[in-house]
């Protein structure tokens, strides 16, 4: 694995998230809301690479710095999200879950893991994204409030993110391990992450083209 | 190298990574199977409630047809036969005296057997049962145009074999009732009754009446017995009932039976 191949993986995902924020931003008002906040999404995570790279080019600063803020954020609309999605789902415990992990979050940036990958945050954000994907499929399970599940953006949004989130967790738990023992091959094993991560950009797309498809059935 | 904690490690992430994919795509694929399941029995739960719906109203038709049967031969044969007697008593005694009283008598007698013949009629059609629907139906037509005084013109086309009595049966009560509708609300000065087999038993009544809104009738919650009696009979004949709209006057109504395997 060179750096070359590498950097080449990791700017993929970030292309076709690019493709999705143009699709989710065209006609922005007339999309579901669920839509509107997913190109919030993919936009975030296009301006937090594209920051990174800045950060780690022009400045030569670290790159973790970036995105340990950007999982706080992104967390906090992934979460916006489920609360959209699933009806009656309890607030108050969700505004507690986002208020711990941010509190955690900053605290591993500032005093625990600091500069290095902020893994224990990682690890926290997987857990709790998979949690809320597991819930959101037993509701569609109870609600069943289509008879086409494949139609539904929402099932291929956390479909994304259960696959993404699930692949990434031993990685995550690992990395620390990784990076202290077997540095030269970090890349290979980051790699991994970066090939879910077009996966998951992918079926994202694939919810945004549902969507599209939904607006032009109906019209 | 093989026992080496490195190794091992990457063994874990290797094994942990692939298991946590397969979980994942476990539960999507469960996800699927699980919700095209639950849709299909909620199908077949609502396909098995419409068969004892349908089967409750075909119940229900049956017992009313019967009871009109038995109402039709007792009028007939006991009332009808009485009142034959008493007839022929009040024609013997017309004989024998020139009472005006005993003339009129006689007449309202004469009177009251044709009502009794034609409730009788009405009731349960013997033509129906011995020589078909097409002669039960013209029939039908010269007997109300000749008692309402409005023109009923039958026309006929193909010829209709092998369907079985009991849908000939509500066959006929559906253009029962709707010349029953005709007479009482359209105003018409003419109705029109076609019959049509081939592959399909189509029959039709036109009227130039006043005509009808059948949607504002049907979503009004003032539906009639009528109506309510043809939509459930044409829905357990397997029939389409087709209401023609947009027309500038009078009704037309269509009902569609499929013959395929009845001829």
């Amino acid at each position: 694995m060179t750096q070359d191949l590498f950097f080449f993986i990791a700017n993929i995902a970030p292309c076709i998230s690019a493709i999705a924020v143009v699709i989710c931003f065209v006609n922005f008002k007339t999309k579901q809301p669920i839509i509107q906040l997913l190109g919030l999404s993919q936009l975030l995570y296009v301006l937090s690479h594209a920051a990174s790279l800045i950060v780690r080019d022009v400045f030569h600063g670290n790159q973790n710095y970036v995105y340990s803020v950007y999982n706080i954020i992104e967390l906090g609309l992934i979460l916006i999200i489920f609360r959209v999605a699933i009806q009656g789902l309890n607030q108050l415990l969700m505004a507690l879950v986002f208020f711990s992990f941010t509190v955690f979050a900053v605290a591993n940036l500032s005093l625990i893991q600091q500069w290095k990958i902020n893994s224990y945050s990682l690890i926290y954000m997987s857990i709790v994204v998979l949690l809320y994907c597991i819930y959101y499929f037993y509701w569609l399970i109870t609600e069943l409030p289509t008879s086409q599940l494949q139609r539904l953006p929402m099932f291929w949004v956390t479909s994304a993110w259960l696959i993404f989130y699930s692949g990434t967790l031993f990685l995550f738990t690992f990395i620390d391990y990784l990076v202290l023992t077997q540095l030269e091959k970090v890349l290979q094993y980051w790699t991994l992450h970066n090939i879910l991560k077009i996966i998951e950009a992918l079926m994202i797309a694939v919810a945004l083209w549902m969507d599209l498809r939904n607006i032009k059935s109906r019209s | 190298m093989d026992g080496s904690p490195e190794y091992q490690i990457a063994l874990l992430v290797g094994i942990g990574t692939v298991g946590m994919l397969l979980l994942a795509i476990a539960i999507i694929s469960f996800m699927v199977f699980y919700q095209k399941k639950m849709i299909s029995e909620q199908l077949k739960r609502k396909q098995l409630e419409f068969d004892h719906q349908q089967r409750m109203m075909q119940a229900e038709l049956e017992s009313q047809e019967n009871e009109r049967r038995r109402l039709a031969a007792d009028l007939h044969d006991s009332i009808g036969g009485m009142l034959s007697a008493i007839r022929v008593g009040i024609s013997t005694i017309s004989k024998q005296s020139s009472d005006p009283t005993i003339e009129q008598t006689k007449q309202m007698l004469d009177d009251t057997i044709s009502s009794v013949r034609r409730i009788s009629r009405d009731l349960m059609p013997s033509t129906l049962e011995r020589f078909g629907l097409v002669q039960a139906v013209q029939e039908m037509c010269e007997r109300f145009s000749s008692t309402t005084k409005l023109p009923i013109h039958f026309h006929e086309q193909g010829i209709l074999n092998g369907l079985e009595k009991s849908k000939e049966l509500m066959i006929f009560r559906i253009t029962q009732e709707l010349i029953n509708n005709t007479i009482k609300h359209s105003q018409a000065t003419q109705l029109d009754i076609y019959i049509h087999a081939a592959n399909n038993l189509i029959i039709i009544a036109e009227d130039d009446g006043v005509g009808f809104n059948i949607d504002e009738q049907l979503n009004s919650g003032r539906k009639g017995l009528g109506l309510f009696s043809i939509q459930n009979r044409s829905s357990l004949l397997g029939a389409t009932l087709e209401y023609e709209k947009e027309r500038k006057k009078g009704t037309r109504v269509t009902l569609t039976l499929p013959l395929n395997n009845e001829q």
